[in-house]
């Protein structure tokens, strides 16, 4: 079986591990050997969060420097922590939504600018989805959906080794019955988005 | 019937303590085992409890087991030193219903104060220790540790990692097994342990140890993987997964039972191969094991002893250790990005005190909870911080350290209401027995939070909701002997800081001042939010200095170039107000429901449509 290796990288509170556990439901439905990781000392504190994804194989939850085969960026600094983990063959998706650390604003310091860090990026690799999650997520009717609206841009852009069908009913078991039409919209126009490429 | 599922490391765990037809289950939440009591309470028919202590909650399942029933206990691996006295004598009695004790170690700290391997306890204690690699093994791991338990009449430890707690994958899942208790006979040689009837229990021990020794041997778990070469690796848990991983071609040992070892198969292993390399989280401990039975081997001297063992790492070691292996790639030069640390959350009780007690810069000795965060910046509010309830005796000992110095001012101690029962009510008695000048800051936020908001004594209710009785934190102070106790609301900023500058100052008096705030997080708070008039704001950063997660410096369209202002993300702000009453000049307001707030919003966040 085919190998996919996915890192994904963001900021608490923004539902990057519950996106890592929906692609391992998915994949398990399958029928998919499928191991998710997750590194999350104080995730629910606006500290950084990293998880992984790793279908096919038995294999440890961590993947090694260079060797992911997609790289999910929640936010545009934490993409560039999590970079040491892509390689000239990545796929990196970012949502451009900044999130600011407090020391910034006490110290007075800058956030990088978003096209610098996307050049970061593209010094590793040529494949570069980047998107204003945030924004996609609000037009779709729920800012809440951010986590939603990446999961339809992955599965827009790779051919993921289950039927899409099976990811978005993973994710409508996920959220609360009144925000099923506006995850639905937000996920059509991930997908849309991450065709396009 | 079997079926597959997506679980948790814990989930496994919890899962196989069900099928193995527990009825009690105890623990202490501490990241990375908390789950798994969270995980076990949701299944049905059996007892679940959040104890006030790793201790009591060793204690309560030992009861269990006595009785006769399957019984289960869980907890971090700082968790265990508390709990290990129980745990000590426990370990020399006869163990009847089956009895098995889950532990999370947390190699790197990610949420721990320091690292321990448990693995020690095996030897130390006459226990036998079984670690799983994934979650589908962590299952069927703790299915053996039960049959285990009961056969060889011994306590069982399943070691856990904060990486095999955590990693998820497919499981194969099976039923229950009807519980049915062993029944209790009262038999003091084999339960009440002083002597004469621990020595006699001391010399059976010897008799269990050869027994588990037996069952090592022969147990399928600790297998053989083939491969080529004169090197032979030899590996437990998540590591030997990664082992394999890597290095595909190289014979493993893959270990389940880390005590006692199948050290004859091991030796046979070794002797089949030139060189054995032991390749261990933490540690050493199979190497020494190993050395002791013997068996020649390397391990340490290629590996860190300290931290989580990366890919790379362990690559690193391999290659250093003379296996030929394809070269990792090369990790991306990336320049460091701008550090992002965890912070108090928007609305957080904590906030107004550890701001107060930096402001009347007091030595305060903080404790274990979210409030440790007020040692991190901006705040350095807290000097030290040991171990759970330890700030109580450390301001208790440094007062009478510093008390011929008369510019010292009495220390002062900072801990939360689950902190306060876990192991603060002895240190309280002892404050008020030996006289001493105490200082306590009461964090009663009613939550056990840091590991993600349990329920606690504080809040009355037990692990599924329901209400039995509140601890009487006031009531208790003085029960013990602390005759000045005050309650504040820390939301009225002015007026805490005012009860707090005169009862801490206040020389050789004790005093104990509770917070009555309750967690945001847990109580999910939410009042009209608070936004920043830019015109009024003068750009000093006192508000940024609360460190709130909405609040940020941003330039407005309006204002000169290179000028920055604060603002307020009315999405995260839950409107506790601690900002607006920092605020110098009155800029910060609070919103009126339904109504957009009269000022203008700083470039980037202009409304949309």
């Amino acid at each position: 079986m085919p190998k996919l290796d996915i890192c994904i990288s963001g900021v608490g509170g923004q539902g990057s591990l519950t996106a890592s556990r929906i692609l391992g439901e998915a994949a398990t439905r399958a029928g998919l050997e499928v191991v998710v990781g997750e590194i999350h000392g104080m995730a629910q504190r606006g500290g950084v969060v990293e998880s992984t994804v790793r279908i096919g194989g038995a294999r440890g939850p961590i993947i090694s420097d260079g060797r992911a085969d997609v790289l999910l960026g929640f936010e545009p600094v934490e993409a560039v922590r999590a970079l040491a983990k892509a390689g000239p063959q990545t796929l990196v998706i970012v949502n451009t939504r900044c999130i600011i650390p407090f020391t910034v604003s006490l110290e007075g310091s800058e956030y990088p600018q978003v096209e610098d860090l996307l050049a970061e990026v593209r010094k590793v690799t040529p494949r570069l989805v980047a998107l204003d999650a945030a924004e996609v997520a609000q037009k779709a009717g729920s800012g809440q959906a951010v986590n939603t609206v990446m999961l339809g841009v992955l599965a827009g852009a790779i051919a993921l080794p289950f039927p899409r069908e099976t990811l978005l009913q993973v994710i409508e078991e996920s959220v609360p019955k009144k925000a099923l039409p506006q995850n639905r919209q937000a996920f059509a126009a991930g997908l849309e988005i991450g065709e396009k490429g | 019937m079997s079926e597959r599922q997506f679980l948790t490391g814990n989930q496994a765990v919890a899962r196989a303590a069900w099928e193995a037809g527990v009825t009690v289950a105890t623990s202490y939440p501490g990241s990375p085992a908390t789950q798994l009591m969270e995980a076990l309470a949701g299944h049905p028919g059996l007892y679940t409890e959040w104890s006030a202590s790793e201790k009591v909650a060793l204690e309560v399942a030992i009861g269990a087991s006595l009785a006769g029933a399957r019984a289960f206990c869980a907890m971090k691996h700082v968790g265990v030193n508390i709990a290990s006295d129980p745990l000590m004598t426990f370990a020399y009695s006869r163990v009847n219903g089956g009895f098995v004790l889950a532990v999370g170690d947390d190699p790197g700290m990610h949420s721990s104060q320091n690292e321990q391997d448990s693995r020690t306890w095996g030897p130390f204690g006459f226990l036998p220790v079984l670690e799983p690699g994934d979650a589908d093994s962590a299952r069927r791991l703790t299915l053996e540790a039960f049959a285990l338990s009961e056969r060889l009449e011994t306590p069982v430890m399943l070691r856990l990692f904060d990486k095999t707690c955590h990693m998820a994958g497919r499981v194969e899942v099976g039923e229950r097994r009807p519980p049915a208790s062993r029944g209790y006979t009262p038999s003091q040689a084999d339960h009440f342990m002083a002597p004469p009837y621990s020595i006699a229990r001391r010399e059976k021990l010897e008799e269990r140890m050869r027994a588990l020794q037996a069952w090592a041997e022969g147990w399928e778990e600790n297998r053989e993987l083939p491969g080529q070469g004169r090197l032979g690796l030899v590996a437990s848990g998540h590591l030997a997964l990664y082992a394999r991983e890597l290095a595909p071609g190289l014979p493993l040992f893959q270990l389940a039972s880390v005590f006692p070892l199948p050290l004859e198969r091991l030796r046979a292993f070794a002797a089949r191969h030139e060189r054995l390399l032991v390749l261990e989280e933490l540690g050493p401990f199979l190497e020494d094991r190993l050395r002791l039975a013997g068996i020649a081997c390397e391990g340490k001297r290629w590996f860190p002893d300290r931290g989580e063992l990366t890919p790379e790492l362990i690559h690193r070691g391999l290659v250093q250790a003379g296996v030929a292996l394809p070269p990792l790639p090369e990790a991306a030069a990336v320049p460091a990005p701008i550090p992002r640390s965890p912070m108090l959350c928007p609305g957080c009780p904590h906030r107004p005190v550890i701001r107060i007690l930096q402001d009347l810069k007091i030595t305060c000795h903080g404790d274990i909870g979210c409030y440790l965060m007020g040692s991190y910046e901006p705040f350095s509010a807290f000097k030290t911080s040991i171990s759970m309830a330890a700030s109580l005796g450390v301001a208790m000992g440094m007062g009478r350290a510093q008390q011929d110095d008369p510019a010292a001012r009495p220390p002062v101690s900072v801990l939360g209401d689950s902190t306060f029962v876990h192991s603060g009510l002895p240190s309280m008695a002892n404050a008020a027995y030996n006289g001493h000048t105490l200082k306590v800051v009461l964090l009663d936020n009613q939550s056990t939070s840091m590991t993600g908001c349990q329920e606690n004594p504080s809040t009355g209710k037990d692990i599924r909701g329901v209400k039995h009785r509140a601890f009487d934190f006031l009531g208790f102070c003085r029960v013990v002997g602390m005759e000045d106790v005050t309650e504040v609301d820390q939301f009225d900023f002015k007026a805490t800081k005012a009860v707090l500058k005169e009862k801490l100052e206040a020389p050789g008096k004790s005093a104990v001042v509770i917070a009555k705030r309750p967690c945001a997080l847990k109580y999910k708070v939410r009042e009209p939010f608070f936004y920043v008039d830019p015109d009024v704001c003068i750009g000093c950063r006192t508000c940024i200095k609360v460190s709130c997660p909405p609040i940020s410096m941003q330039r407005y369209a309006h204002k000169p170039e290179g000028k920055l202002n604060s603002f307020i993300d009315e999405t995260q702000c839950v409107g506790c107000s601690v900002c607006s009453q920092v605020c110098p000049v009155g800029a910060i307001k609070r919103s009126t429901p339904g109504a957009e707030p009269p000022v203008p919003r700083p470039a980037g966040h202009e409304r949309k449509g």
